[in-house]
């Protein structure tokens, strides 16, 4: 009955031209920005970009932890925004503003990532260690509560620390406004745009900093690292192993135990560095970032196909890009809604995301 | 002995703790309560001895005189370092001897009648207890000046969410992780019809029924798309709903509608043939301001409480009531003679007549019988009675009549959700929950059981928003967040998951941490900071500001929280009051003597 | 017409096809067997039928209608029921609810019979417990077992449990996925003769898959087999036993005879 379906097309269609308006989505305003004013469209796609790389590492620690043991880390993004927290008293720690000079920023950055992946893995493989793995044999709701407890103890965590802010080395960096507020990241790259300044073209029109360079950049890194390190290495295969089959890869000698601690390692990890990175990228701190990001992250990863690392990637740069343009173009106040639609359209329709398969598999 | 020593310190130490924070009458109403659980907890265990009363008085001295001594040093130490409300001399001696002597006299009265030989009596008598303690207690609150009235109202509120919540998470087990959006959506239902922003004024009476359908429809359009996610998904999904609704409520305060087709297309088409455009823009909505956003909705219309109206004075409220009293009587003989006698059409309709009458009588306020200077013996009594009962008329200000309205509500909701659960619906739902697939082997429509279980729940959730506003005057969108979901799961989840009783202990207990202990503490940690520690801290900086940032409970509202949930999840995840199902596997074995594998199976039948 | 006919039925899953063009037909009040070695299909093709698996080609008719397009409880309204092959019963829930749960489709009482209580639901809640615990005498499990849960029931009990869900749902075709798999000599007598039994005393049509080859062949009316998806043999118990192709499929070519 292709007439029906093309019916009902044209009514989903008409209802969505609709009520978009109400999301934020004034069309002739949307299409007249982009006919009118391109580059301002391209930066908001750069910033997407940006965005999206941090999404996306995010997402991987969703998508493989998922993969490994089909739970939905909740505590996820409040593993991030701690690794936030943590950056920006690595940071104060040393001191580093804007002004300082580019010997000791650089020095800071470095030591301010090792620290946070560090931290945001330990922090991941300990709520596995305690909170999930003796419920794994538990039936479904049991893990998933759970996780959700430790996301809200996360965030209570996040606003103590927050609150902390009358320690000396701390003040000029949490100040003394309490912990639920919102704290200030600084700005540790030159405010350089890289297509008038370091490249020369002047004509462009629009802007591309450093720090966005950084950022796609270092996630661009982690993700090949990640990707090499899966297909590459023994340990790397074990994970893929154990996700595939826990059974086998149990029989095959593998110990489980071992393999999902290293995923949430890993995984905890990627989301430390996130992270540094959007602290120096957004310049804020606050502790409901994480289930802000979380859920965005969450949907890339099922956007690009869960238990898909690939996916998880190019899942985080198509939400990222998606909420700059929300931001920009439509609403900031509706961006949630419109990643919560993309994530129920491909629930329902395409559950199996972009690159997944019907049976869940690694990159 | 030794249980009965650990009970009676258990119930002593959480009840001192309160008395603790609290002073005044708190030691003496724990106390009462107390031994009435110790005493009602021993009749669980099916153990007959006479032992056992002389165990429940110890209990309950245990109990009692750790409450008092908590009770004590409240009044005689802590409020006045703290700097807080000291009650007088008389109040708290007489509080804490009360304590003392109340509790092992509640535990060993209750202990008694759970040793009742008749079993289906013993329900009646508990049940009978239990409302009498029910119906006693807020006029005992407000004798006691303790205020805590407003946060027990605000308790039955959350009582009636965690039961809604339960039905879906537990008797269907779809994780619904953004229930506060259904909540919300009943709340605001009420608050938009009436209240001065749109200027519709409907009935509250008609508007919590019509608040609960449209609750429950938004059940259905959520539960939708997640008919095929299996629980994380489902989860996950809920929970961007349940995030969404609050946004939706604060953003909706521009919304304009404009048809598609004569707005966007016809002048897109005109613009690129460049001619005149053919149709004019339908704009269908213009800027309008549906829920007044952040701000909120406030006031609400304050109902007319039944039977009770302003109008009534002693005489006609005493006929009212004679009434109402007689057409119920005649009600409920009519529905037995119905029973009785099978035909049930005839009767069972003029009952329902009757009912319906009897309903619309209590909501006419009777004209008043005239002003009367020197009121006859049976007036002046009912009014003296009244008076000394209730310190003001029944209307809606008065707490009290809130608090029985509520408990009204809870107790109808009970009965529907113990309906729903022993039925072929709660078969079903169990059955999805427990294999979805062999569920659906067995005949059972997948789609329409749980989109049933969302609009239940979902309806429950809605009975409960349009109380909470009509009670507290107005609605805020910041008190639907993506946290109130969590506090009512947690409420679900430490109580028990699917177990009515569970989830109301559950929500009981939730409900005074968060809205009475915290806030309580609060206060005594400030001033015992103000008073006492900021003071010792003398010269030192860091210390005092450590204190200043650290030291305020209400901070760790989420810390607790989250404890809850993963502690419960780890070590007990049946919470607090197991099933029936795990109940009646223990009883059955209790009463026959056999286990199981003890009893044999019968030859199979063979053909002839 | 046949009672139930399966037309080259055809299951393809991504790569690997489960069942090839199977034709298949039952009459009414025979037993049939289906046998095959391990991962011929015959779970699959059980799953087919009730609606788990959509089909791939072919086409299921039962009692003059076409049931391919339906969904699995539309396809137990019918009249077809099952048991599983690991035993999946509702283990928290009691021994009685399980059989009512199986019963679902024959009790009409709705939502607002439910929440006002109806003399319509408690009539119908009454008969339907009666028949219930009738049931459970009829298999053989007693009635006093109704309260216990179902997790508690020793292997061949809840066997039998299966069973009366299974029945309670009046079908007229009733699938068994070996039935008597984990079962010692005795209960699978007694397994068999209360299969028997059941055709005769209900008057209903078994397909029965089945490893137990004394139980398949001593009780199937007509015995079907199974390789690798496809049908390969079908006949009598003695035909089947004797041909070639089907002793080859169990034991690999090459074989004896």
């Amino acid at each position: 009955m292709k007439m029906k379906r093309l019916a009902l097309a044209i009514i989903a269609i008409w209802i969505f031209m609709l009520l978009a308006p109400v999301a934020g989505l004034d069309f002739p305003r949307v299409i007249e920005t982009i006919a009118t004013k391109p580059q301002l469209v391209m930066r908001y796609l750069l910033i997407g970009l940006s965005n999206g790389a941090i999404f996306a590492i995010i997402a991987l620690g969703y998508t493989m932890v998922y993969g490994i043991i089909q739970l939905i880390n909740f505590a996820h993004g409040e593993v991030f925004m701690m690794s936030t927290f943590m950056a920006l008293t690595v940071i104060a720690m040393m001191g580093t503003t804007n002004k300082s000079d580019p010997g000791q920023i650089a020095i800071t950055i470095v030591v301010a990532m090792l620290v946070s992946i560090l931290f945001g893995g330990l922090l991941n493989a300990s709520i596995e260690r305690v909170a999930y793995r003796r419920l794994r044999n538990a039936p479904r709701l049991a893990p998933l509560i759970s996780a959700i407890g430790v996301s809200f103890i996360l965030q209570n965590l996040g606003i103590i620390w927050a609150g902390q802010g009358y320690i000396q080395f701390l003040t000029p960096y949490f100040g003394t406004s309490g912990g639920f507020a919102q704290k200030a990241f600084p700005d540790l790259f030159p405010r350089v745009d890289i297509f008038k300044e370091v490249l020369g073209f002047s004509g462009v029109g629009v802007t591309f900093l450093t720090k966005e360079l950084f950022v796609i950049a270092v996630a661009v890194g982690l993700m090949i690292a990640l990707r090499l390190f899966i297909s590459r290495t023994r340990l790397g295969k074990a994970m893929r192993a154990t996700a595939e089959n826990r059974d086998a890869a149990k029989i095959m000698g593998i110990d489980i135990d071992r393999i999902i601690a290293l995923t949430f390692l890993i995984g905890g990890g990627l989301a430390g560095a996130a992270g540094l990175l959007n602290g120096l990228f957004v310049n804020t701190a606050w502790w409901q970032m994480g289930f802000q990001a979380g859920l965005r992250s969450f949907t890339a990863a099922v956007l690009g196909g869960i238990g898909n690392v690939t996916g998880a990637m190019l899942g985080g740069f198509l939400i990222g890009i998606l909420t700059a343009l929300s931001d920009g173009l439509f609403d900031p106040a509706w961006t949630r809604a419109w990643v919560f639609t993309v994530l129920v359209l491909v629930l329902i329709f395409r559950p199996t995301g972009l690159l997944g398969e019907a049976t869940a598999q690694k990159a | 002995m030794g249980k009965y020593v650990k009970r009676g310190l258990l119930i002593g130490f959480i009840g001192g703790f309160l008395s603790l924070l609290f002073g005044g009458w708190t030691a003496t109403i724990l106390a009462v309560v107390g031994g009435l659980l110790t005493g009602f907890v021993s009749g669980t265990e099916g153990n007959e001895e006479q032992r056992d009363l002389k165990g429940l008085a110890v209990a309950g001295l245990i109990g009692g005189v750790i409450m008092a001594l908590g009770g004590l040093v409240y009044d005689l130490w802590l409020s006045h370092i703290a700097g807080l409300k000291t009650h007088p001399d008389d109040v708290m001696y007489l509080s804490a001897i009360l304590a003392i002597v109340l509790c092992p006299l509640m535990a060993v009265f209750m202990g008694r009648v759970q040793q009742m030989r008749d079993k289906k009596r013993l329900r009646i008598v508990n049940a009978i207890i239990l409302l009498a303690f029910l119906f006693v207690f807020p006029f005992v609150e407000e004798a006691t000046n303790s205020a805590w009235l407003a946060s027990l109202i605000f308790a039955e509120i959350y009582v009636l969410l965690a039961l809604g919540l339960n039905i879906v998470v537990g008797f269907a087990g779809l994780l619904d992780l953004g229930y506060a959006a259904f909540f919300a959506i009943g709340a605001y239902t009420t608050g938009l019809m009436s209240s001065p922003l749109h200027g519709i004024h409907v009935n509250f009476w008609i508007l919590i029924w019509l608040s609960a359908v449209v609750a429950g429809l938004f059940g259905i359009l959520l539960g939708t798309p997640t008919l095929r996610l299996r629980g994380d998904y489902l989860a996950i999904v809920t929970l961007g709903f349940g995030e969404i609704v609050p946004v939706a409520f604060t953003q909706l305060i521009k919304i304009t509608l404009k048809e598609p087709i004569t707005c966007y297309f016809v002048p897109l088409l005109s613009k690129l043939t460049g001619g005149q455009p053919v149709a004019q823009c339908l704009v269908l909505v213009d800027n309008f301001n549906l829920t007044a956003g952040v701000k909120g909705v406030s006031p609400l219309d304050r109902p007319v409480l039944p039977i009770i109206s302003p109008v009534d004075d002693g005489l006609s409220l005493v006929l009212k009531l004679a009434i109402m009293a007689i057409l119920v009587g005649l009600v409920a003989f009519l529905f037995m003679r119905s029973r009785r006698n099978g035909n049930r059409s005839k009767w069972a309709l003029l009952g329902y007549g009757l009912a319906l009458a009897a309903i619309i009588i209590a909501f006419v306020p009777f004209p008043k019988a005239g002003v009367v200077e020197n009121p006859d013996p049976l007036t002046a009594t009912v009014t003296a009675v009244m008076n000394t009962v209730q310190p003001g008329p029944l209307v809606s200000d008065n707490p009290i009549a809130w608090y029985f309205l509520m408990l009204a509500l809870l107790g109808l909701s009970l009965v529907i959700i113990f309906r729903l659960r022993d039925s072929r619906l709660g078969r079903t739902w169990t059955a999805v929950r427990e294999d979805e697939l062999a569920a659906n082997q067995m005949g059972v429509n997948l789609r329409n059981t749980k989109l049933l279980a969302f609009a239940m729940g979902a309806t429950f959730s809605g009975f409960a928003g349009a109380f909470y506003g009509a009670y507290y005057n107005g609605i805020f969108p910041s008190v639907f967040e993506f946290s109130a979901s969590v506090i009512i799961l947690s409420a679900v989840v430490l109580g028990g998951i699917g177990n009515v009783s569970g989830v109301i202990l559950g929500a009981l207990i939730i409900m005074v941490m968060d809205n009475l202990v915290l806030k309580q503490l609060q206060a005594v940690l400030n001033g015992l900071q103000s008073n006492v520690l900021l003071p010792a801290a003398g010269n030192n900086l860091a210390a005092k500001q450590f204190i200043q940032a650290n030291l305020d409970p209400v901070k760790y509202r989420f810390l607790l929280l989250g404890l809850v949930l993963v502690v419960t999840m780890a070590i007990r995840p049946e919470g607090l009051l197991p099933s029936r199902e795990q109940r009646e596997e223990l009883h059955r074995a209790e009463e026959t003597g056999e286990t199981p594998e003890q009893l044999e199976a019968e030859p199979l039948p063979t053909p002839m | 017409m046949s009672f139930f006919v399966a037309q080259q039925v055809t299951k393809i899953f991504g790569g690997l096809v489960a069942v090839n063009k199977v034709d298949f037909v039952i009459e009414q009040g025979m037993i049939a067997g289906l046998i095959g070695p391990n991962g011929a299909g015959k779970t699959t093709f059980f799953n087919m039928i009730t609606g788990v698996y959509p089909l791939s080609h072919g086409s299921f008719t039962f009692d003059g209608q076409d049931i391919g397009a339906l969904k699995p409880h539309e396809i137990t309204a019918l009249g077809i029921a099952r048991t599983f092959q690991n035993i999946r019963l509702f283990p928290a829930m009691s021994v009685i609810d399980n059989v009512l749960v199986g019963m679902h489709t024959r009790l009409k009482s709705n939502l607002i019979d439910t929440i006002f209580k109806t003399q319509r639901l408690q009539k119908e809640e009454e008969m339907a417990k009666g028949k219930a615990l009738d049931l459970l005498d009829y298999v053989g499990l007693g009635r006093n077992r109704a309260p216990i849960s179902a997790r508690s029931l020793a292997y061949g009990d809840q066997r039998r449990l299966e069973i009366a869900r299974a029945l309670a749902s009046e079908p007229k075709l009733l699938l068994l996925d070996e039935p008597t798999a984990g079962m010692n000599q005795s209960e699978t007598a007694d397994l068999t003769k209360f299969i028997r039994f059941v055709r005769e005393d209900l008057k209903l049509t078994v397909l029965l898959i089945e490893h137990h080859m004394r139980v398949v062949m001593g009780i199937s009316d007509r015995v079907s087999v199974l390789d690798h998806g496809e049908k390969i043999a079908e006949g009598t118990p003695t035909e089947v036993q004797n041909n070639q192709q089907v002793i080859e499929a169990y034991l690999g070519s090459g074989a004896g005879h």
